[in-house]
């Protein structure tokens, strides 16, 4: 039942985004979820192999459940985030937005843990809202830098 | 990140081959916008990331990158190398203006040169086997190659100042 709602969310959140009106740029659609793949299984690589402070479920639909998670649905995530920052117009309608987004983050990996698919070993909560900000600040920096060449080549203008 | 267990042919192998392949990237004269051939190499090596990320880990363990089944400051230097393999793919099936059987010719090539590369890298011990096989990497690089052959073509089509110049049939 577990791995059948994981499966219908990853379905939702991937044709939800396809069917929305984009206020980014394709290309810098496709910049940010190529980036975000590679940061976001080099980030679970960190703490599933080489510090060991989460252990995953080895039965069969939890491991997949867990591959979803971070190769699907946590990269989409923070697509939706940088998508919904784009259409913000003031600062502090963004910094509540980044605030959700570390939430609604948090929120997937504690359903993670809560149906035993992660278990924490020497690792809380705020050890993983540090991690997800270190991450989110990390890809903001690429994606101004990205969008600067962007603007330079004349594909956005704002 | 974990630094090498010992530095040796295996760390020098991809030292060499980032400043040989990056100094060939810089040299060969530009033919895309700069955002196109950083896409091109980020899809060549997050497709490489993730491809070793399912198929190297400590649960389905065929190969092992670098010195162990860790995920090492080398390892990121090793996806880093793919990233001109994409740019040179592209970089010629532009230039050569392919069309139709040579396309498929191309990927065949270009599948024979990545397998190549990748004996060496087996040799280096850049990858250790543990159940996988080179013929496995021919197939995947057959796939690979012509999806990122698409890719590419897709990024033409997207791109303002590249619109137009996709004249090739794939």
């Amino acid at each position: 039942m577990k791995f059948t709602l994981i499966v219908i969310l990853a379905i939702l959140l991937i044709t939800t985004f396809l069917l929305l009106k984009k206020s980014l740029h394709t290309l810098e659609i496709i910049f940010l979820f190529l980036l975000l793949e590679f940061l976001s299984t080099s980030y679970f690589a960190f703490l599933t192999i080489n510090y060991e402070v989460w252990s995953v479920e080895q039965k069969k639909n939890l491991f997949i459940f867990f591959h979803l998670y971070k190769v699907i649905i946590l990269p989409l995530l923070y697509l939706y985030y940088f998508h919904f920052y784009s259409l913000m117009t003031t600062r502090l309608k963004k910094l509540l937005l980044t605030l959700i987004a570390i939430l609604a983050f948090l929120s997937t990996e504690y359903l993670l843990v809560e149906w035993d698919v992660i278990i924490y070993k020497d690792w809380n909560y705020w050890m993983s809202i540090l991690g997800q900000a270190i991450l989110l600040g990390l890809v903001f920096v690429l994606r101004l830098c990205f969008r600067s060449i962007m603007k330079k080549e004349g594909v956005v203008h704002s | 990140m974990i630094l090498p267990v010992q530095f040796d042919k295996n760390e020098w192998f991809v030292l060499i081959g980032l400043v040989i392949f990056y100094t060939a990237v810089f040299v060969l004269p530009k033919r895309f916008p700069l955002s196109i051939s950083i896409l091109v190499m980020l899809f060549t090596l997050t497709i490489a990331r993730i491809s070793d990320h399912l198929l190297s880990t400590s649960d389905i363990n065929f190969y092992n990158v670098m010195d162990s089944g860790k995920y090492e400051l080398f390892d990121v230097f090793v996806y880093i190398l793919y990233g001109p393999f994409g740019y040179f793919l592209a970089y010629f099936y532009d230039k050569w203006k392919l069309k139709g059987m040579m396309i498929q010719l191309y990927v065949i090539g270009g599948t024979v040169v990545s397998s190549c590369i990748e004996f060496l890298a087996v040799h280096y011990h850049v990858f250790d086997y543990k159940g996988w096989a080179l013929p496995y990497s021919f197939c995947y690089y057959l796939v690979m190659l012509a999806l990122t052959l698409l890719f590419f073509r897709f990024l033409q089509n997207t791109h303002p100042s590249m619109k137009g110049t996709n004249q090739h049939s794939l």
